[in-house]
């Protein structure tokens, strides 16, 4: 029983990790209907920026991702601004050529630098301090503090997108780019912010990635496949969404492993499904999407 | 010199030109009518002056000022605020979003003689959307949706309001309670650009009245002076 108890509480840690990799997604797909199939390598991409940060400079993981946000957040600004923008308009198409393309630009580049090596963030005893809660089930330190880092951007893109003056102007541009205009909002630099608020929100999914994990330069897109799966099962446009949607990835594939350790990733895909086939449009849908 | 002026305005759908050298002037204080019918040219004869449709600097000037390829959210800037045809509040957003997001390109304009438009003015002109401040816009009725969609217009504090069509698919009563609030935007002023349907209601407020026939200007004068027949004769063609 307490094996099953054990499933149900590693699940939910883990779709804190799951909720990190598809909140930044969750952000660009709501203010700007960009899909962006580059994501998955960007948070490795991000991860490898913590690293050498962390490297250089002899610093903690916890310390490099801080001196990383302003660096991330400038160069999600530049992308959006100076070359993603340039690719939305009425055809879908071309975003999603220009992010593949990116994906792969990303994965060449960081094996060229890093070569194929597997790679790890390194902070010392908090990797593997856990916290006992009896029965013979604790809870790892790390992924505590993934889940509830999960919790914190979650609240804090919402604050952002219903409290502030450019939330607002996320939700207009969403709404009606025509009209948001005739506001005087500036929508490329609207999207260009969205874009380095994702970036930001990377560096903390990739900081947790790189200390729960190894990674490598081609890990990406299976982390992309993870967010997506976690934005639909959430419903579109929904941050909380996004969070219940990594936490029932999660526990599918804890209780799946618990079955059987083949069926982990199997069962997470088999959730995602059962939710497509059950609520199409995900569990708590924006209402006017 | 007139506040604004259209010059040989043209403006295209890909190939397809919507408008033929239209000439038009707005001096301060003044309220015009554009009327025509479907598919004259009168709405993207705004849009073009809104910067929505962009085209050669100098068909348009405001203050002397070529504004003719300027980006629409510079434009709003500059003091020119367009009613969309059909409201067009956001969706997502509240009442009182959809007013405060008004002033989001118009605090960046130096402050005019004239009073300011704040949310209490604003709702001190349409006292029913203080109450509804914190509803959907779907919620509202339409006549309330369009008293919003002026109202947010008003928060850039613009020298040109332009109105797309704000009577159309409200009640007779409805519209004459938006139409009697023109004049207090006016004294403020504030001038007026109206595209309307509804001849008789454009043409007591209006100051001048340009009639538009397949993209050409094919009227233009006082209300007073124009008769019937040439009205009769502009819109619907001989």
């Amino acid at each position: 029983m307490s094996g099953w108890l054990d499933a149900l509480i590693q699940g939910v840690l883990l779709g804190g990790l799951y909720a990190l990799f598809a909140a930044g997604l969750s952000l660009i797909f709501g203010v700007m209907r960009l899909v962006n199939l580059a994501h998955g390598d960007l948070i490795v991409l991000a991860a490898f920026v913590i690293l050498v940060v962390g490297d250089r400079f002899g610093l903690d993981p916890f310390v490099a991702v801080l001196i990383a946000f302003p660096f991330l957040f400038a160069i999600g600004f530049a992308l959006q601004y100076l070359l993603l923008n340039r690719t939305l308009g009425r055809d879908l198409l071309p975003p999603l050529l220009v992010t593949f393309g990116l994906s792969i630009i990303i994965q060449n580049g960081l094996l060229q630098f890093f070569s194929a090596d597997s790679q790890r963030l390194r902070s010392g005893a908090i990797e593997t301090a856990s916290i006992p809660l009896g029965g013979g089930i604790a809870i790892g330190v790390v992924p505590l503090l993934t889940l509830l880092s999960a919790i914190a951007v979650i609240m804090l893109l919402n604050f952002i997108f219903y409290r502030t003056p450019i939330g607002r102007a996320f939700r207009a541009s969403s709404d009606d780019l025509e009209v948001a205009q005739l506001m005087g909002i500036d929508h490329q630099r609207v999207f260009a912010t969205a874009m380095a608020i994702t970036f930001v929100v990377v560096a903390i999914a990739a900081l947790y990635l790189g200390l729960r994990a190894n990674f490598d330069p081609t890990i990406g897109p299976a982390r992309l496949l993870y967010a997506f799966e976690a934005v639909i099962i959430g419903g579109l446009g929904s941050f909380w969404g996004t969070l219940v949607g990594g936490v029932v990835l999660g526990l599918a594939q804890t209780i799946g492993a618990r079955i059987d350790p083949e069926w982990q990733i199997l069962a997470g895909h088999l959730a995602f499904l059962a939710v497509l086939v059950i609520r199409p449009r995900g569990l708590f849908p924006r209402a006017l999407d | 010199m007139p506040l604004l002026e259209a010059r040989k305005l043209t403006a295209f759908y890909g190939d397809f030109q919507a408008l033929y050298g239209i000439d038009m002037t707005l001096d301060q204080g003044e309220t015009i009518a554009i009327i025509g019918a479907n598919g004259a040219g009168k709405s993207t004869f705004l849009k073009a002056i809104a910067g929505l449709i962009r085209g050669a600097p100098d068909s348009v000037l405001f203050d002397g000022e070529p504004i003719g390829a300027l980006a629409a959210s510079d434009i709003v800037k500059l003091g020119i605020a367009l009613v969309p045809e059909g409201r067009r509040l956001f969706p997502s957003l509240t009442v009182e979003e959809n007013l405060r997001i008004g002033a989001h390109g118009g605090k960046m304009r130096e402050p005019k003689a004239q009073g300011q438009w704040t949310l209490d003015r604003v709702y001190s002109l349409f006292p029913i959307l203080k109450e509804r401040r914190s509803s959907a816009p779907s919620t509202l009725s339409g006549g309330q949706q369009q008293m919003a969609a002026i109202g947010r217009a008003l928060m850039s504090n613009p020298r040109i309001l332009l109105c797309d069509e704000i009577s159309l698919g409200l009640a007779p009563i409805i519209i004459t309670d938006i139409y009697a609030t023109l004049p207090q935007i006016e004294a403020e002023g504030t001038s007026i650009v109206l595209v309307e349907q509804d001849i008789v209601q454009a043409m007591k407020v209006a100051d001048r009245l340009y009639c538009f026939q397949e993209g050409r200007l094919s009227l233009a004068g006082r209300p007073e002076t124009l008769t019937r027949e040439q009205i009769h004769r502009a819109y619907f063609g001989s």
